[in-house]
């Protein structure tokens, strides 16, 4: 799933043309460890896709389009359209947020800090990323809805002539558990997985350009511009996506703080919004049985989301990869 | 070839370890708090008729509190017994009955048709049976600055939660509190996010008492119109206790633990009554039985004349015949609903009414 670039490989020069006993168990290995993973994604895919078609089958309206989720009643009624678009929002919102910031971490770690100072802040983002995500839902859900009331209120009275942050029956008076505050939420939560990436790929251009760069009398702006951001880009692309893999698939923390509403709503400031996956973390205790396939194909939906994120990661990864080579001919 | 089995074998292993290790701390666990900690709160009423063995319930969070005190304290009374019971959720805890994983379920409903077939079927010699296990009734808990002693009828429960009444002045508010200075606060309703027992009480009580204001139906999830969801009893409460105007449904407990108030309710006959122990179980007694002699499932009267009317009761479901670990389950059940009932009230729920109560024993009894 990841779309980390692979180092340039070697030139195969092996010192001897005899295969060893070694190399043969270790090739197996890899080669196990690489059909394993196929295997696991390929179980997955066909258990969704079994579990979820009786519910689809069940459904009577239709699944792409429904704005409800009450299965179990009967008639069954559910859809995606209102979690998929939750879902969606919330992410592209968090990566608005996360982005810039992780980034100019990255920038600041690999061009500007102190080494000392890099370290540090090198293990204080690294840290972020291991407090667990129901501890981001449970600071979202106690301390950053109430603390976001000023903020909400404030960006809906600037900015409320843009359809997005409207708030026309004043409800950011009090605290909201809007899109808004989820997506901070996330972007808080995926800050240190691409910013961590992308301090790698930052690091791996060769200091040698740099130099050169700046012996051409760039300042230190512009070295990054010309230098350092355009040799990096598919991988901080790659960062990027990471982290929106992290956002669209996050449960628990959304779950705890989106206020959880079957609509389709674009104002980002006023309760509501829901996600695929916190809603299967909140309906699945008590769901029967039409409940828990419908869950289940909401599940596939997200599934397949998450695969065409990845493969249009890769699309444009391989574009811009191919761009850079063709510019270095 | 050979190589790559090895492996795979030794992945097996590895996480066949883990995953004993991990059933192995838990069950270690659970002996440990309530070998040392029963001692000091077991209740002293009642004589056990102690069994042996081993015994694993799953289901309602509503009821996991006190089926909790009752492990610890069945456990301090009857060393030896190891009891365990899931907080799961009703749905999954029933899910979970039938597919034979648990010897009993805790449910908030009685299992419907299809699910009590499912159920006889894992019970093989004979059917499943409910026992409705305590009493509890759904609080109304508000944040209402300078709002005190909030009294709501049905029909503006129903106008609050389905977002028709949007300010804490409105009419129908002002009638049922004459005497109160209500401000013009906003309304802001909190709702369960996740599929829950207690939307389905509220919901059907809404249902039976306020017809004509609410138009929602009843169930464990709703198609709420407005409102904001949360996730959990802890997730209303906290909504509630960060918004002025906030009100919400949850167990008592919450609105305790959180010092918010709770609001009293107009039963049938007018009067406003108080959550309370005594008034749930008073609202209980007219709980009609509709299973026969030995299942006790029944349904809940919401138009009740005195007492709380957002009272229920919450079951243990079971095998009637042909279940695992009987002797063991007939004395917990007995335990939990003759001495077991001591603890209802310090937790939030309510003793079951006498009518109940012996409707209950002579049902596990039966059990064998």
């Amino acid at each position: 799933m990841t779309a980390l670039t692979s180092p340039p490989r070697e030139p195969t020069s092996p010192r001897r043309a005899a295969v060893r006993r070694g190399d043969r168990v270790f090739r197996g290995l890899t080669l196990a460890a690489g059909v394993f993973t196929l295997i696991v994604l390929a179980a997955i895919a066909i258990f969704l896709i079994v579990k979820a078609l009786p519910a689809l089958r069940a459904d009577t309206k239709g699944f792409l389009t429904t704005r409800e989720w009450l299965p179990d009643a009967s008639p069954s009624v559910f859809g995606i359209a209102a979690l998929a678009f939750g879902t969606l929002l919330s992410s592209a919102l968090a990566l608005v947020i996360a982005v810039p910031i992780a980034i100019g971490v990255a920038l600041y770690t690999t061009d500007y800090a102190p080494r000392r100072i890099a370290t540090v802040l090198g293990y204080v983002t690294d840290m972020l990323a291991a407090v667990p995500s129901v501890i981001y839902g449970l600071w979202g859900l106690y301390f950053l809805i109430p603390h976001l009331v000023p903020v909400q209120s404030f960006l809906a009275r600037t900015f409320g002539w843009i359809p997005l942050f409207a708030d026309p029956d004043n409800r950011t008076s009090v605290a909201s558990r809007s899109i808004f505050a989820a997506a901070v939420v996330l972007a808080v939560m995926i800050l240190p997985i691409i910013s961590a990436i992308s301090r790698e790929v930052l690091a791996q251009v060769p200091t040698t350009s740099r130099e050169a760069a700046l012996a051409l009398g760039a300042t230190r702006w512009e070295m990054i511009r010309t230098a350092v951001l355009p040799p990096s880009r598919p991988g901080l692309i790659s960062a990027v996506m990471l982290g929106l893999g992290r956002a669209l698939g996050e449960t628990i923390a959304v779950a705890l703080v989106l206020a959880a509403s079957f609509d389709v709503n674009w104002r980002v400031l006023t309760p509501g919004g829901n996600s695929i996956a916190a809603n299967i973390a909140t309906k699945f205790g008590e769901s029967g049985n039409t409940g828990r396939e419908a869950l289940i194909a909401s599940g596939l939906v997200l599934f397949a989301i998450t695969l065409i994120v990845n493969l249009a990661a890769r699309a444009v990864i391989y574009r811009s990869g191919a761009m850079e080579r063709s510019a270095a001919v | 070839m050979k190589v790559k089995r090895t492996g795979g074998v030794a992945g097996l292993i590895v996480v066949g370890t883990v995953a004993l290790a991990a059933c192995g701390s838990d069950n270690n666990a659970g002996t440990t708090s309530s070998g040392t900690s029963g001692g000091t709160s077991a209740s002293p009423a009642a004589q056990v008729a102690c069994a042996s063995g081993a015994l694993t319930g799953a289901g309602s969070s509503f009821q996991a509190p006190i089926q909790q005190q009752w492990v610890k304290d069945y456990s301090a009374k009857c060393a030896g017994t190891q009891i365990n019971y899931q907080s799961v959720g009703s749905g999954a805890g029933v899910q979970q009955f039938t597919s034979g994983t648990v010897d009993f379920a805790g449910s908030d409903v009685a299992l419907k048709p299809d699910e009590q077939t499912k159920a006889d079927a894992r019970c093989a010699a004979g059917p499943a049976v409910h026992i409705p296990i305590t009493a509890g009734g759904v609080a109304l808990e508000y944040n209402l600055a300078g709002v005190k002693d909030l009294q709501l009828s049905p029909a503006t429960v129903a106008g609050i939660f389905a977002g028709t009444i949007k300010t804490w002045d409105a009419p129908g508010i002002k009638a049922d509190n004459p005497n109160a200075k209500l401000p013009a606060t906003p309304v802001t309703a909190f709702h369960r996010s996740d599929g829950s027992g207690t939307t389905q009480v509220v919901s059907e009580f809404l249902d039976s008492q306020a017809k004509g204001a609410w138009t929602l139906g009843s169930g464990k999830e709703i198609n709420w119109p407005g409102g904001q969801g949360a996730k959990g009893s802890e997730g209303v409460t906290a909504g509630v206790k960060q918004t002025d105007g906030g009100i919400a449904y949850s167990e008592v407990s919450f609105a305790k633990a959180n010092s918010l108030s709770v609001a009293k309710v107009r039963n049938a006959s007018g009067q406003y009554a108080e959550l309370n122990a005594a008034n749930v179980s008073k609202a209980l007694e007219s709980f009609t039985v509709t299973g026969s002699a030995t299942d006790v499932k029944g349904t809940v009267n919401y138009g009740v004349s005195s007492g709380y009317p957002i009272s229920t009761v919450t079951y243990v479901i079971g095998c009637g015949k042909g279940g695992k670990n009987t002797p063991l389950l007939k004395s917990y059940l007995t335990y939990a609903v003759t001495g077991g009932q001591a603890v209802a009230d310090s937790l939030g729920f309510a003793p079951l009414p006498t009518a109940i109560a012996d409707k209950n024993k002579a049902a596990i009894t039966a059990i064998g």
